[in-house]
């Protein structure tokens, strides 16, 4: 579990730096919007790794057995249907009324969660 | 043109993507994509710095089969700033001008795509409310107590507070349980 734990963390962390390094980048170049978009970015990267700490932890000092460790890892990977459900109405409903700033940004916040999904799934494997 | 609109104008230019966006259309109208391609950004980041253009008049847009072609809105360039910058609003404009931003404020932070979040409990912010739920009546038409019920409904659930406070607020008058929108110069 450690193993996956530190990989994944790293991985979050090192995202989150490049986020808000491209979002320093735009502010230095005047793309304010575009900097605000990175920002979101990285913000969603920071929401899942907060969430995968708090997931580990329960677990922490506890001796896992692999199905535990499954348990935990389908419950997190869970969370990137749940957590972007609404994400997802949200960019519907933008569509809907032509609201492009909210549509860029729940795509946006949609293909993070992707990202960092995919991740996931291929550090475990 | 007016003083907000020359602010509108300027913050919008203010940023180094949409200013490469007009600089690609001043050779030539293009899409979306065409646009994405060249200045290495997305198709949605793109569309949205459009968006933005075409609202403060920067550029325009028409439709070409499966496209949507942008071009350049030459007249507001070929003002120079010293004309923009001698824009002014008489207080009477500045005015109308605080109060339509207030409006709009109020009505964007009680509507969510046409949904009233929740009925304001301060009664300027409630007038807006009704007022803007009156858009969807009709002028000169009779409307029994449950269409006005229908029509409020869409709107927020609680349909028979505001349709009382409408009545109340003498935004629709009632007679005999039948319905009407009063004329007001708003």
């Amino acid at each position: 579990m450690n193993q996956v734990k530190e990989k994944y963390i790293s991985y979050l962390d090192k995202k989150i730096g490049e986020y808000n390094r491209i979002c320093e980048i735009y502010k230095a170049e005047d793309r304010k919007d575009e900097a605000d978009f990175e920002k979101i970015k990285a913000n969603i990267c920071d929401i899942f790794k907060t969430l995968f700490i708090r997931d580990t932890k329960e677990l922490e000092g506890k001796e896992l057995s692999v199905s535990n460790n499954k348990n935990l890892y389908t419950n997190f990977l869970l969370r990137f249907d749940t957590i972007p459900a609404n994400w997802k109405l949200s960019l519907a409903k933008a569509i809907a009324y032509g609201d492009v700033k909210k549509q860029v940004i729940e795509e946006t916040k949609l293909a993070v969660a992707k990202e960092l999904k995919e991740q996931f799934i291929s550090i475990l494997n | 043109m007016n003083e907000a609109d020359v602010i509108k104008l300027f913050k919008c230019l203010a940023d180094k993507s949409r200013l490469q966006i007009l600089k690609s259309l001043i050779h030539e109208d293009m899409y979306v994509e065409l646009l994405a391609q060249r200045l290495d950004l997305t198709a949605s980041t793109i569309s949205f710095h459009l968006k933005k253009l075409e609202s403060v008049g920067a550029v325009t847009s028409r439709k070409d089969q499966y496209y949507t072609i942008y071009s350049i809105k030459e007249d507001v360039f070929k003002s120079t700033i010293l004309d923009l910058i001698k824009e002014e609003s008489s207080e009477a404009e500045i005015q109308k001008e605080r109060e339509e931003n207030y409006r709009k404020k109020v009505i964007e932070n009680f509507f969510v795509y046409g949904k009233l979040k929740n009925i304001p409990a301060q009664r300027k912010k409630r007038l807006i409310i009704l007022e803007e739920i009156a858009k969807a009546f009709d002028f000169d038409r009779e409307y029994t107590e449950r269409e006005v019920n229908i029509i409020i409904a869409d709107f927020h659930d609680d349909f028979c507070t505001l349709r009382r406070e409408m009545v109340g607020e003498n935004i629709l008058t009632r007679n005999n349980g039948i319905y009407k929108l009063v004329k007001n110069d708003k």
